[in-house]
């Protein structure tokens, strides 16, 4: 029987008020490969912060080589002899390749003295093993992200240790390099290594994985093994409860269109992306990290530069320079993307909701009081809000009140056409649904959404139609009637 | 108990360091010798009046998340211009040769120099926040460019003169005291009252008050603070709010650059020199936030009150004046304490406002606003 | 952002502190011995002065430096031994860190809170000063400035200083008749003055011109002049840069900074040699006398900063005791000026007290009326 060398017993972590991890437990065998697919990020990189000695969990345990042990600070992660492959580098910037090759590596030196001429031999051979065609005295900084990825790979080949950690979270490899890692993986199971891939993506690294978790909401719901990973299972089990709870939500019709974008191209990422968008309806936008799908909002609210491209709101011709400029045109973006972007902290709620209205509930540029406290009490309705003292400060609001105050100021401009960035990102089961009933009560009374998520989840639930995105242009469409069929499902998973 | 004593210390913002100008205050009035008592008042009145300005011209900054090291040299430029607007040319001998440089000046009636000085500062401070805004360059780098450049200006174009022949309504707002103070023919005061200078400050600070609670710029600019990117998802044009606080935080330079002409009495180009840290000091005390997005007023004032009743206190305790200097950096670095004290709290309430209503939540009252 | 500025903060504070902890504790000058009385230098005081005390007068006096300067340090002692003489209490010394009037006032404030009644001050700013000082005489507080002048007209009750304009002139003249001595009849003078902001500068620069413009002096022009050059580093690197490139065209220098003319004194000292030029330095720093008995500096233009102090108390006194000026005294009040020079160096310091001895003798009758009654 193989040794168990990593377990994990009942991890539970609250970060910001979400269970992010909600009893995990799971274990690897020396020589064995095995993926965790999670469609949260977030309890993905909570594990990694773990293991880094990053997060100190609130209960369960950790064992490595059937020892407990406790993880309290990056040195002692350091001490765990656990290589992590972060999703952002952890290579020093200011040094050189080989310089951080060799950082922690005390049988390269004599004494103070590097041995330079035996560190420079084995950092060429790496990098070519590695099929970096990069000198070794490349700086750190220089490098690109996919290429620091595999830089950290080579330090933990050279590491030799018995566990390594990879969190795949956000990252780019293009299928070449993946092919590299699998390989290098492949090798490092023979001497009995093993390795836990975190991942978002449902494709990567599955053919080389012994086995696979699978991770919804915090929870870890399956534990499959390579004969199991069927894809359109692996999709049902992640979104079984839009198949039990869908009834719940009824989407309207919609008819008439409201904006359409033909042709919008920026600088870095987008390519000739055309789309319509109906009245009341709500249609999402998802695809990998770095597919361009944030970027059409943002170019749609005037925050990126485009290239060209022509969006027509109400059949007119508009030309959208700033946010301000979109707010006018009542197109409203809200941004969840990161967790400050979203709302002004410090800032009371009230203060947050009415930020972008102040110059309807002002004479003279001054704010007058009872307009500011009629405009809080008609969005209150609106969303049947409930916060009871509006001068709090935000911080002292739960995530899901505070998302809702965000949602507040977007109502509060009456928008015909509402953006929402990851407006789930990071909130609880029920919160989720809260939040979701707002969207869909939105859509009934006119308001097209475009929903840009990566929680397919969300997407699978409130969506009249669901556009695939990948390098920065649309690749598929899948319409609400086609969205239960498996054949689309098998499409929409192997964009996510 | 100490540590519950402690995180009210620093929660009541301005009670706390209420407190600690009381104390201080108590200090210089038991000490202070009692037929010197008024004048003394009068005296730390005024510095407190000017320095309050020089804070909230900081303050206008680290509101949108900014600062403006060159507050001092805003000061002076609009000092010099006001100071070169309304000198009366002096005809005849100033008795010193060198001081005939002062006979130059366009004796402009005093609220013209005044008003033009306002205007330069908000242009000069614009100007600075355009360029941050635009240039992209760390605005430390720019405002510590613009202390020399200013400075260099106003040292280049003047040639370092004096402007003293200022006209006598000018140097009112200096002398005079509301209600007057009265002085027996030829002898010495006795009564004093509010100076002219002190009642200015008070009204700048009602209006910088009502900019910040009641109006559109004020909330914008305080938005901008908070978070730039979280602004102008906002729909709020951040750049011209940055631009907008930095002209305000210049057009305060201004007005303290002015006070302290009627206050020496003589436009010079050493006025503002030691403004830098004060202002600073002042605001932060005061219990704005370094990284922007809360601003305090009156806290201000009373930052910029202990900033100046400690050099009283100090000279009353005989202290030399060569140690002076470690306790003002002392009492910065207590500021600067507080602050962080104050974030980490801000910080505390959240996790503790959010734990409560995520127990209610969990608690049974789910789903209520769907239901 | 947060992470720049609290870089900036902690170089404003290790600029704040390092001055601070530098400089603490005055440092007793060395050029001035344990003072003699007056009776020791046979001067006689007039006696109603040194009478002691009156009834119901205070003595409670201060003298406010214009700024950290070592030009100061004497007055320090000069001071005491006039409260020793006097049989009054020993004055608060002290000064403002910087050259700045707002920083002088808030001192002062401090000392009038505290119950001053009499100041001896070198106001930081000449013209701003002024507004302090008319306040204090308000309050009926005495105010006499020493040193530095404030700009006329002031309330000041009178200024008690050097002409630097005449000293300088003279120090000019005496370089010119040196190198006309030598035979020459051209000659390129260097003029290594202070702070361009400080207002004696430019009376300094107006007596050299003056100087050079006298028909007799035709040939010596002022070819140089660095200015800004009163503190360590700029004064070092000033000479050096000289030392390094033209020393050779250059035939005298007139120092006019207290710190320039000390570097100057130091360089020369260290060379051990003055290159053959007529050099002419400015007060008493050690390194100005080291070179002057090395015979590398010509002599050094003195005035006495002992007799400030002296000077100051002394008649801080009288005017607490009653007198009057009178209304025909002049404002300014010359405390004299001489060219030290290697014979002169042994009985210097002697000699500065015996100026201020000899100024406070006569002082009472010639610039002052008796109490009335």
């Amino acid at each position: 029987m193989r040794k168990e060398i990593l377990r994990l017993e009942n991890i539970c972590k609250t970060i910001d008020g979400v269970k992010v991890l909600k009893n995990v437990s799971l274990n690897l065998y020396e020589g064995e490969t095995v993926k965790l697919y999670g469609d949260e990020g977030r309890s993905l990189s909570s594990i990694v912060g773990l293991f880094g000695g990053v997060i100190k969990p609130d209960s369960g345990r950790i064992y490595i080589d059937g020892k407990e042990i406790k993880l309290a600070s990056p040195l002692d992660g350091k001490k765990a002899e656990i290589s992590i492959i972060h999703k952002k580098s952890d290579l020093i910037p200011n040094l050189t390749v080989m310089e951080n090759l060799f950082l922690e590596r005390k049988n390269y030196a004599r004494g103070l003295f590097l041995k330079e001429k035996k560190q420079r031999a084995r950092a060429v051979e790496l990098l070519e093993i590695l099929g970096l065609d990069i000198s070794p005295d490349m700086m750190a900084s220089d490098l690109k992200l996919e290429q620091m990825q595999i830089v950290q790979l080579g330090k933990a080949l050279l590491d030799d240790r018995k566990i390594i950690i990879m969190d795949h979270t956000h990252i780019l490899l293009d299928k070449e390099q993946i092919k590299l890692f699998e390989g290098v993986f492949n090798e490092l199971a023979k001497r009995n290594v093993g390795i836990l891939i975190l991942a978002q993506n449902l494709r990567d690294f599955t053919s080389v994985s012994d086995r696979m978790y699978i991770m919804k909401e915090g929870s870890i719901i399956g534990n499959l093994m390579t004969s199991e990973m069927e894809k359109d299972k692996i999709i049902q089990m992640i979104a079984k409860d839009y198949y039990s709870e869908k009834s719940g939500i009824y989407l309207n019709q919609t008819s008439e269109e409201v904006l359409r974008v033909e042709g919008l191209s920026t600088k870095n990422m987008l390519r000739n992306v055309s789309f319509s968008l109906n009245k009341g309806e709500i249609v999402s936008i998802t695809g990998s990290y770095g597919s361009g799908k944030y970027e059409v909002g943002y170019a749609l609210y005037g925050m990126e530069r485009t290239l060209g491209g022509k969006i027509y709101l109400h059949n007119k011709r508009i030309k959208i320079k700033n946010p301000s400029d979109a707010i006018k045109r009542k197109i409203v973006l809200l941004s969840f993307e990161k967790k400050e972007n979203g709302l002004l902290y410090n800032l009371s709620a009230k203060e947050n909701i009415t930020i972008s209205r102040l110059g309807n509930i002002s004479n003279f540029a001054i704010i007058r009081k009872e307009l500011e406290n009629w405009l809080i009490k008609t969005v209150y309705n609106d969303l049947s809000l409930n916060i009871e003292d509006d001068n709090i400060a935000i911080e002292g609001l739960s995530l899901v009140n505070q998302r809702k105050v965000s949602l507040a100021r977007a109502i509060s401009c009456n928008p015909d056409v509402l953006i929402l960035i990851d407006p789930t990102k990071g909130l609880e089961n029920e919160s989720k649904k809260q939040i979701l009933e707002l969207l869909v009560s939105f859509s009934d009374r006119g308001i097209a959404i475009l929903l840009i998520s990566s929680n397919l989840h969300e997407i699978l639930q409130v969506s009249h139609r669901v556009w695939l995105f990948s390098n920065g242009t649309i690749t598929g469409c899948i319409d609400r009637d086609m969205i239960e069929s498996r054949e689309q499902m098998n499409i929409l998973s192997s964009f996510i | 108990m100490i540590k519950k004593g402690l995180v009210n210390f620093v929660k009541n913002d301005l009670a706390s360091i209420s407190v600690v100008l009381i104390v201080l205050l108590t200090f210089v009035i038991t000490k202070s010798n009692p037929s010197r008592l008024s004048f003394t008042m009068v005296s730390l009145s005024k510095d407190i009046a000017i320095f309050t300005i020089v804070g909230m011209a900081q303050m206008a900054t680290l509101a949108v998340g900014q600062f403006n090291l060159a507050v001092g040299a805003m000061g002076g430029v609009a000092g010099m211009v006001c100071g070169y607007l309304i000198n009366i040319p002096y005809e005849g001998s100033m008795n010193v040769d060198t001081y005939a440089q002062a006979e130059i000046g366009l004796a402009l009636p005093w609220y013209v120099g005044v008003i033009a000085a306002l205007i330069i500062g908000f242009i000069v401070g614009a100007i600075q926040g355009g360029m941050i805004v635009k240039t992209k360059i760390n605005p430390f780098i720019i405002t510590l460019a613009l202390i020399s450049v200013l400075h260099g200006l106003n040292m280049a174009v003047t040639r370092n003169i004096y402007f003293r022949n200022l006209p006598e309504v000018f140097k009112a707002i200096n002398k005079n005291t509301i209600p007057a103070t009265t002085t027996p023919d030829g002898g010495q005061a006795t009564t004093y009252g509010v100076p002219v200078m002190f009642i200015v400050t008070l009204v700048v600070m009602v209006v910088v008050w009502m900019l910040y609670n009641r109006t559109i710029l004020g909330r914008k600019m305080l938005a901008t603070g908070v978070n730039t990117r979280a602004a102008d998802f906002a729909g709020i044009n951040s750049g011209r709010y940055i631009t907008l606080a930095h002209g305000i935080s210049g057009m305060l330079c201004a007005l303290a650059g002015v006070l302290t002409v009627s206050k020496l009495g003589a436009a010079q180009t050493s006025i503002g020199d030691n403004w830098m840290l004060y202002s600073f000091a002042s605001a932060i005390l005061g219990g704005t936030l370094l990284n922007g997005g809360k601003v305090s007023i009156f806290g201000t004032m009373i930052g910029a009150g202990i900033m100046m009743v400690v050099n009283t206190v100090l000279t009353l305790l005989k202290i030399s004046a060569f140690s002076h200097q470690i306790f003002i950096g002392a009492l910065l670095l207590i500021a600067f304490m507080l602050n962080k004290g104050r974030e980490a709290l801000i910080r505390q309430q959240e996790r503790a406002a959010v734990k409560v209503q995520d127990d209610v939540q969990s608690g049974g009252s789910k789903n209520e606003e769907f239901a | 952002m947060k992470r720049v500025l609290a870089l900036v903060l902690a170089v404003c504070m290790l600029v704040v502190f390092l001055p601070a902890c530098g400089s603490s504790t005055p440092q007793p000058a060395p050029e001035t011995p344990k003072a003699q009385t007056a009776e020791d230098l046979g001067v006689d005081l007039s006696k109603e002065v040194v009478g002691g005390q009156k009834e119901g007068a205070e003595y409670n006096f201060a003298i406010v430096y214009g700024g950290v300067h070592p030009f100061f340090d004497p007055w320090l002692f000069g001071a005491q031994q006039a409260a020793l003489d006097l049989g009054i209490p020993i004055p608060i010394v002290t000064s403002p860190q910087n050259w700045d009037q707002t920083e002088q006032n808030v001192i002062i404030d401090g000392l009038v809170a505290g119950g001053i009644n009499g100041i001896g001050m070198f106001p930081s700013d000449a013209v701003a000063g002024n507004e302090k000082i008319s306040e204090l005489v308000g309050m009926g507080i005495d105010v006499v400035t020493l040193g530095g002048s404030p700009a006329t007209p002031s309330d000041a009750t009178f200024c008690y200083a050097t002409d630097v304009g005449a000293s300088v002139a003279f120090a000019t003249q005496a370089i010119i008749d040196e190198l006309k001595a030598q035979g020459k009849t051209e000659g390129k003078l260097l003029h290594l003055c202070s702070s361009l902001a400080d207002t004696n500068t430019q009376k300094r620069q107006a007596a050299i011109n003056e100087v050079l413009a006298k028909p007799e002096n035709a040939g010596f022009v002022l070819e140089w002049e660095l200015a800004d050059t009163d503190a360590t580093e700029p004064a070092e690197e000033a000479i050096s840069a000289m030392y390094a490139s033209y020393i050779d065209q250059v035939d005298g220098i007139v120092c006019t900074g207290y710190v320039n003319a000390q570097v100057l004194g130091k360089t020369m000292n260290e060379r051990g040699t003055n290159d053959g030029v007529v050099a002419i330095g400015i007060d008493d720093s050690a390194d100005v006398l080291a070179a002057i008995d090395n015979g590398y500096m010509k002599g050094t233009m003195t005035q006495s900063a002992w007799a400030m102090g002296y000077v100051g108390i002394y008649a801080l006194k009288l005017l607490a005791d009653g007198y009057t000026i009178k209304p025909d005294a002049p404002f300014f009040i010359d405390s004299g000026y001489f060219l030290l020079t290697q014979e002169g160096l042994p009985a210097y310091a002697e000699s500065q007290q015996k100026m201020a001895y000899d100024f406070v003798s006569t002082m009472a009758d010639k610039y002052f009326n008796p109490p009335a009654n």
